[in-house]
């Protein structure tokens, strides 16, 4: 009878111990690490030529799952056939929500869902018209050769990320890359399919004028042709 | 035997008490994004800085607790950033006084144009030790950590001073450039507003 007694108090003080040591953060990852304060290095300097016109914000969210194989699946899939039969035992016919496929254990090995902030700037690289020659003056005319708009650069910094799930094991920097990447694709897309390159080249026509308008010339723009595409996005 | 039980019961409920959630844990909610949709700019870039930079970060003790710990976590994360800086014109804010071959422009200073540009290519994971007990990073972390990394260049006002200088330095032949192709001889640019 005490060695029962002694045995289930020490079971229960080891348990609670180790609930107490994680909690307190002296196991597991229950405490905040310090960011140590680095010096930055400057690696290179470039000179840049370039006029954006249009900034494109979007936000979008991107979901990664690997399911389980083997032995794991096959448990949680008995455990979860066997949760839904008792669910549809004791539900009403009627009751769409309880018939409905419910997951007690989880199918997955291991998700990722982050909703990632981009941010594109769209507009022109300005060294394509002033290497070509592109800006030439008759009398109070200026003739300008426009190139495309095009995107300057697609934006997703570490503060523009928020790691909504994550379960299970991911690879540091890989995974993030591949799904920063997925964003910055879609994105980029949807600027195209909402008509971003004809509003960036609209302002920087605009821009432009004004400029060269206070200077008293009238602008007059040579453009290569446009082509119309849709891109399909999610 | 009654003893027996009920020791068990007690035990088991400290147990279950203990697996739910503390009041003080972190707030999943991420707000909506402020900015949606696009944003007419006038933006001349006239420079930019590449910005290496390694996050370091390590469990130092902050308290009682931690000078128990038991194992250690220490990563080391290289990453690089691009700043672009340049000639900010979006609010019309510029003068121009033309007299015959003269030109004078006015243009306001340089700034650096946000965001910075912090690209997950050049993120590399130098180094990453975790104890026997301790869990390992997760994700959610590691971005944490580089968020603090970027907090970090943007607070470095050397950095960005010397940046806003470059630009002006830059910004100056390049308008000096595009006047002279206009055909004025007499060419003033100043950064006055």
């Amino acid at each position: 009878m005490k060695i029962k007694i002694i045995l289930i108090l020490l079971v229960t003080s080891a348990i609670a111990a180790v609930i107490i040591l994680f909690k307190t953060g002296v196991i597991g990852n229950n405490r905040v690490s310090i960011v140590e304060e680095t010096p930055n290095i400057v690696e290179a300097v470039e000179q840049i030529q370039e006029l954006c016109t249009e900034y494109y914000y979007d936000e979008v969210t991107a979901q990664k799952q690997v399911e389980k194989k083997g032995v794991s699946a096959a448990a949680a899939n008995a455990v979860n056939s066997t949760t839904q039969w008792f669910t549809n035992l004791f539900s009403k016919k009627s009751d769409t929500i309880a018939q409905q496929q419910t997951q007690t254990v989880s199918k997955l090995e291991k998700e990722l869902v982050v909703i990632a902030k981009v941010t594109c700037r769209v507009g022109y690289d300005l060294k394509e018209i002033m290497a070509n020659d592109g800006m030439q003056v008759n009398g109070d005319t200026l003739f300008i050769d426009l190139p495309s708009p095009k995107f300057l650069e697609t934006i997703v910094n570490p503060t523009d990320l928020d790691i909504f799930a994550e379960s299970g094991s991911w690879t540091f920097p890989d995974d993030l890359k591949t799904v920063v990447d997925w964003a910055k694709e879609t994105v980029e897309n949807r600027a195209i399919n909402d008509s971003i390159f004809e509003k960036a080249d609209k302002s920087g026509r605009k821009i432009l004028s004004n400029l060269f308008s206070t200077m008293g010339f009238n602008v007059i723009y040579n453009t290569p042709k446009k082509e119309n595409s849709t891109i399909q996005t999610p | 035997m009654k003893k027996t039980k009920l020791i068990a019961i007690l035990s088991a409920a400290i147990l279950l008490s203990s697996c739910f959630p503390s009041e003080n844990g972190p707030n999943p909610y991420s707000p909506i994004y402020e900015k949606m949709g696009t944003q007419e700019v006038a933006e001349f870039g006239t420079v930019q800085y590449t910005v290496g930079k390694i996050v370091k970060t390590s469990d130092l003790p902050q308290n009682f607790w931690d000078n128990l710990k038991i194992g250690d976590r220490k990563a080391l994360i290289s990453c690089k950033a691009t700043l672009k800086a340049g000639i900010d014109i979006s609010s019309g804010n510029y003068k121009v006084l033309v007299e015959g071959k003269k030109v004078v422009l006015q243009l306001p200073h340089a700034k650096i144009f946000e965001p910075i540009n912090m690209d997950f290519d050049n993120v590399q994971l130098a180094y990453s030790k975790v104890g026997l007990l301790r869990s390992a990073f997760t994700l959610k972390e590691y971005v944490a950590y580089l968020q603090e990394g970027e907090q970090q260049i943007l607070a470095d006002k050397n950095l960005m001073n010397q940046i806003i200088k470059q630009a002006e330095s830059n910004a100056e032949p390049m308008f000096r450039s595009m006047l002279k192709n206009l055909g004025f001889e007499a060419i003033k640019i100043e950064f006055v507003l």
